[in-house]
């Protein structure tokens, strides 16, 4: 059998089918929900249930064993069998390209669930998801492609609002734009490679979200890595979220400043250090220090937990921070108009000082933006790297983004943006009551389309994702060191592409998979239970009842955008 | 009375109320299961020595203390104690500086000169504001033209029509596609080498690459010209980085004995040691001598780590980048990176060697892990970029490759040959570069008071970034960069577009001035080749000849 991964044709399906498997149809009124916005209110604090404590003592056990196990097979198969470590030795006097520390649970752990990631697919990432098959062999070390593909349900790409199509408007738009103005660019933004397209698609941004300009990045990992070493210096100081994605710790790494962080989302301790901060200075000179910016994320995507905006501001008028809020997640997927946190809590997009986001997620596009004040924009202009370096976005990609854009906003075909948004916020919530009801652990807040579903132990990581590959349903599995160590979960995305009946589908076989896996924890103080007792559901009950109960704030605890903080 | 107190008095006290908290802890103590163990070891050891029990309690109490304050203690140490008053004071009369520093008046006109499209962005462009007049590109980076290939443009329409736009999640999370896999192939097979990973962003692969195998303790010695996403790479590393003299050999053996001797000899385990270079040097358009960097690396057990975004497409006969224009095979560079968005006309970069490092990245590699695959139709336009340049080879040489080569030769020839400018500019870069790199010249530089470089070590720039200035305007650099932009604007006027690279000079920490860059693409002609020699010699003489101090300064009263 082959080693090397087939090209899959997929022109055979008919156009009908095509779009019915990039987008569901709508298959009654009742399944859309208009997300409410919080106006100004702050969110309670979470609730978050823990597991009982055998499920955390196996999970330890788990990792022991993993370690001890590996550590043995290291020792004895470095002496013994030097030839199959060899990537670890040190070889013609040159050292190892890692070493057996750095690598150690990368090849103990990782690699054994390999066949879990990395999934080769063809086609739109859309609300269905053509996976290629793979058998693998020798604990992952290689695999072969029997040719077939799996068409799978797709929970696992950040398609939140659809738009991962290849027809309908932003498509044709792409397609035309290519005529137009070709795939390249030849060289960065300040030399050559600005079109007036990347300045409409500017404008388009910043109205959208609703402040002055933006200015607009070929990656959203790279607008992070460059933003920061052209607004802070040595002295000054960074707080930043501990959760906070890995591309603003970078671009605060290169930015040289200072740099604190802060528990998750909270603002006691945020406030705690913010007074440190300010009245000790900076360090031995106990000078003042010249700024002070806030960095949190809008939609925490490893959490569904979303940043504290009205408690920020409100931090941010008595201390005079700058507020830096990263909207990868939220933008287009959150809030009654899809503008993102400062729509879902209704507050003044201006009140933030930098609003980034990026376009690989909500747009289906690439790419990544900062928008703000004019000054800061004009500064970012000729200062960032990105702009000066970097090759841009290219045309259709900008086409992408202004199709798609238009269409939330209700300037191209007018109700569609409105659909969407009110899809995904009810598949969200109805996915997510249905879990809590089942029984099961999920992380979150009750509107967010990011739903993590505890697994704990890290052995059911792979059992699980296999299980539902068989059943067609493709799911994300993330664990250490992307989360706490005991705190392995499964990542399902949402998307207004997924029917409500996909969703029925899903929580069958998540159920069924959940009791053969022991995954029905919960306590029931997190959601689900109206009681206080442990919700069981039966699963024709939970999809009976939820799809109208999940627009009701009743059902939800604690962080719904009717019920008020104690 | 208080001199009569004794010691014995005061261990004679302590000793009662040790006795009787003893007592009533034991009770409770002898309640927690194996309590009675611990109450009966304290028991014996208290009647034996009344001492030892203070001593040990003192050890238990000081041991906790140390445990639960340790961290904070250290952290805190040099913090000055304030009252919530005093905090609330400081907290009311604290001050930020602006988040920006606004663009003032002086630099509005970099902001003004940005050039902007009306259509692609190919051989010939249309600007803002030239009446929609076609004019030559010398500005691009896109030397093969391959954004006029209508073949591309087709397949890629086709591809977006399977496929959409984006790919929607990082290629370990369902985001790559068999379209991205196989120009992974595509390109490992190109080279030569065995593997390739793909990134979404040329300027941040860098700086995800090289951190992945250098960490703290690691060797690394850059040649000091490099780039800045090289730059930035290697202060994320944290690895101890050594700078070489631009392109010098000796400097670079140097470097290589000097810790040799202090470091590698005794060294175990064996750290990793990286040399840092360019194929073409963006800053300069120069290249390395190669064949002597391999000789070095071999004999001081380096690796090499090869940023050849401008010579991939561009140098060798088959445009496979350096190692092809000196004959040597792509196996003998550990890791070689190129952006995808130069020659290719496509987007992003890829990294390629060998299979164990490749797989490595796709696990340790920030940018991969964490950020969205390319877009699938970009990846397809990759893939044909290659199958062009391969195509219809006799020879060896690619029909594409040597169109550019002569055009390269060409112009800088006609540049070199130019007796009138012999004494205005100084051209840096070398024939093979696609990108001719001119720079006014250092007399003319002397005569109108400009340093030797703004960045880099003893610059003004470096100054005011180590002391923490928010100020980084500096006039004589915002004036040299107005004079060029004079000799651009005046070609543009003569329909021909040239560059004025943009830095980030505040970041910067190579030895830099500003220069203006001209450029071939094989979509030109050989007649229109000549014409932007011709129009910018002539910009440059009307510009810069018989500048004097005061013109120079009054010219930039006017702007
Ligand atoms: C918070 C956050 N910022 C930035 C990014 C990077 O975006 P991109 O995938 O467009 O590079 C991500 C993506 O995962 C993210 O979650």
């Amino acid at each position: 059998m082959s080693r090397v991964l087939p090209q899959i044709d997929l022109s055979g399906l008919s156009v009908e089918d095509k779009k019915e498997n990039e987008y569901g149809a709508l298959t009654s009124q009742k399944y859309r929900y208009t997300c409410v916005s919080r106006q100004g209110k702050p969110l309670p604090d979470p609730i978050e249930d823990e597991p009982p404590y055998y499920v955390l003592l196996i999970t330890y056990l788990n990792y022991l064993i993993l370690i001890i196990v590996g550590h043995v097979k290291d020792f004895f198969g470095i002496r013994f069998k030097p030839k199959k470590y060899a990537d670890l030795l040190e070889h013609d006097g040159m050292a190892p390209w890692y070493n057996k520390f750095e690598s150690f649970y990368i090849r103990r752990m990782k690699q054994k669930l390999d066949d879990c990631f990395a999934r080769p697919t063809c086609g739109v990432p859309g609300r269905l998801i053509t996976c290629i098959d793979r058998d693998p062999h020798d604990y992952n070390k290689y695999f072969t492609y029997p040719g077939t593909t799996s068409t799978c349900l797709n929970l696992s790409s950040y398609n939140y609002l659809g738009f991962a199509q290849s027809e309908g408007a932003c498509t044709d738009s792409a397609i035309e734009t290519v005529e137009k103005y070709g795939i390249g660019t030849g060289g960065p933004r300040n030399v050559i490679g600005t079109m007036q397209l990347h300045r409409e698609t500017e404008r388009t941004i910043a109205n959208f979200i609703g402040v002055e300009d933006s200015i607009l990045f070929s990656m959203g990992y790279a607008t992070n890595a460059s933003l920061f070493s052209s607004i802070l210096d040595k002295k000054s100081l960074i707080i930043s979220d501990e959760l906070n994605h890995t591309s603003i710790r970078t671009g605060v790494r290169l930015s040289g400043c200072s740099v604190k962080t802060f528990p998750h989302n909270n603002m006691d301790a945020l406030e705690k250090l913010l007074r440190e901060q300010i009245s000790q200075g900076q360090p031995r000179s106990h000078r003042p220090w010249k700024k002070i910016v806030v960095a949190v994320e809008g939609l925490y995507s490893m959490e569904g937990t979303m940043a504290n905006l009205p408690k920020l501001i409100e931090l941010k008028k008595k201390y005079k921070f700058y507020l830096f809020v990263d909207e990868a997640h939220s933008i287009g997927a959150i809030g009654p108009r899809g503008r993102g946190v400062c729509d879902y809590f209704g507050i003044d997009p201006k009140e933030v000082d930098i609003l980034m986001g990026t376009l690989t997620k909500s747009f289906g596009a690439a790419g990544g933006y900062v928008s703000g004040s004019q000054q800061l924009i004009d500064r970012l202009r000729l200062d960032i790297n990105a702009q000066n370096y970097a090759e841009p976005i290219a045309a259709p990609v900008l086409a992408q983004i202004l199709s798609s854009m238009r269409i939330i906003m209700g300037e191209i075909n007018p109700g569609e943006g409105r659909e969407r948004l009110d899809r995904i916020a009810f598949n969200s919530r109805y996915l997510r009551l249905g879990l809590q009801r089942l029984g099961f652990i999920v992380y979150g807040v009750d509107d967010s389309p990011v739903i993590p579903l505890l697994l704990f132990a890290p052995a059911k990581m792979p059992a699980f994702s296999r299980m539902l590959y068989k059943r067609k349903i493709a799911v994300v599995v993330v664990g250490y060191p992307a989360t706490p160590l005991t705190s392995s979960r499964v990542r399902l995305c949402v998307s207004s592409a997924l029917k409500k009946e996909d969703i029925d589908y899903l929580l069958r076989h998540l159920s069924e998979v959940g009791d053969k896996l022991f995954l029905k924890f919960s306590s029931g103080v997190a959601g689900g239970s109206l009681d206080g007792k442990p919700p069981r559901w039966n699963i024709e009950d939970v999809i009976r009842e939820t799809p109208e109960d999940c627009k009701n704030p009743k059902f939800f605890v604690g962080t719904s955008a009717t019920t008020e903080p104690k | 009375m208080a001199q009569n107190i004794t010691i014995e008095d005061v261990i004679n006290t302590s000793h009662h109320i040790l006795e009787k908290s003893l007592v009533t802890a034991g009770t409770y103590m002898e309640k927690v299961p194996g309590g009675s163990i611990v109450v009966r070891y304290i028991k014996s050891s208290h009647r034996n020595d009344p001492i030892r029990t203070l001593l040990e309690l003192g050890l238990l109490v000081f041991a906790i203390r140390y445990f639960t304050t340790s961290r904070s203690s250290v952290k805190k140490k040099g913090f000055v104690k304030l009252t919530q008053a005093e905090v609330d004071d400081l907290c009311e009369d604290w001050e930020p500086e602006p988040l920006a520093v606004p663009v003032d008046e002086r630099e509005q006109w970099q902001l003004d000169s940005i050039p902007v499209n009306e259509a692609a962005i190919v051989a010939h462009v249309k600007l803002q504001g030239y009446d929609n007049k076609k004019m030559i590109n010398a500005a691009t980076l896109n030397f093969l033209d391959l954004g006029s290939n209508e073949y591309i443009k087709h397949e890629v329409q086709k591809v977006i029509r399977n496929t959409g736009v984006g790919a929607c999640g990082p290629p370990n999370f369902y985001g790559n596609q068999d379209i991205h896999i196989k120009l992974e192939n595509d390109l490992a097979q190109f080279f030569g080498s065995e593997g390739c990973v793909l990134y979404g962003q040329d300027f941040t692969t860098a700086g995800s690459v090289l951190p992945s195998f250098l960490k703290r303790g690691d060797f690394v010695v850059a040649d000091a010209n490099c780039n800045l996403a090289i730059q930035k790479a290697l202060q994320l590393s944290r690895a101890n980085v050594y700078w070489y003299k631009h392109n010098d050999m000796e400097d670079l053996e140097r470097i290589m004995f000097a810790l040799r001797d202090d470091f590698f000899k005794y060294e175990k385990p064996i750290s990793r040691k990286f040399i840092v270079t360019e194929g073409l040097f963006a800053n300069v358009g120069d290249y390395p001598d190669l064949n002597k960097v391999i000789q070095l690396k071999e004999k001081f057990k380096f690796r090499i780590f090869l940023d050849e975004s401008l010579s991939f497409g561009v140098l060798g006969k088959s445009g496979r980048g350096l190692p092809e224009h000196f004959g040597i095979p792509r196996s003998k560079i550990d890791i070689s990176i190129a952006s995808m968005a130069n020659a290719f006309n496509s987007s992003g970069a890829f990294c390629i060697g060998d299979k164990v490092m490749s797989y490595h990245q796709r696990i340790g590699s920030l940018a991969y892990c964490f950020s969205a695959s390319l877009p699938p139709y970009t990846a397809r336009a990759t893939s044909l970029a290659l199958e062009l340049i391969n195509k219809d080879r006799e020879y060896g040489e690619s029909p594409l490759m040597s169109k550019l080569h002569k055009y390269s030769g060409q112009l800088y020839d006609s540049f070199t040959n130019d007796k009138k400018l012999e004494k205005l500019v100084i051209i840096r870069s070398a024939r093979e570069s696609s990108v001719l790199h001119l720079q006014i010249h250092p007399d003319i530089r002397l005569r109108l008071g400009l340093p030797l470089s703004y960045t880099g070590s003893g610059s003004e720039m470096e100054k005011r970034v180590k002391k923490g200035y928010s100020d980084k305007f500096i006039e004589a650099l915002n004036n040299e960069q107005f004079l060029l932009q004079s000799v651009v604007n005046q070609c543009l006027k003569q329909g021909v577009v040239v560059m004025r690279p943009a830095y980030s000079w505040a970041q910067e920490i190579a030895p830099l001035v500003p220069h203006l860059r001209v450029s071939v693409n094989v979509g030109l002609s050989e007649k229109e080749v000549k014409e932007i020699h011709k129009v910018v010699s002539n910009a440059i003489q009307n510009v810069i000849k018989d500048i004097t101090l005061e013109e120079f300064e009054t010219q930039l009263e006017a702007k």
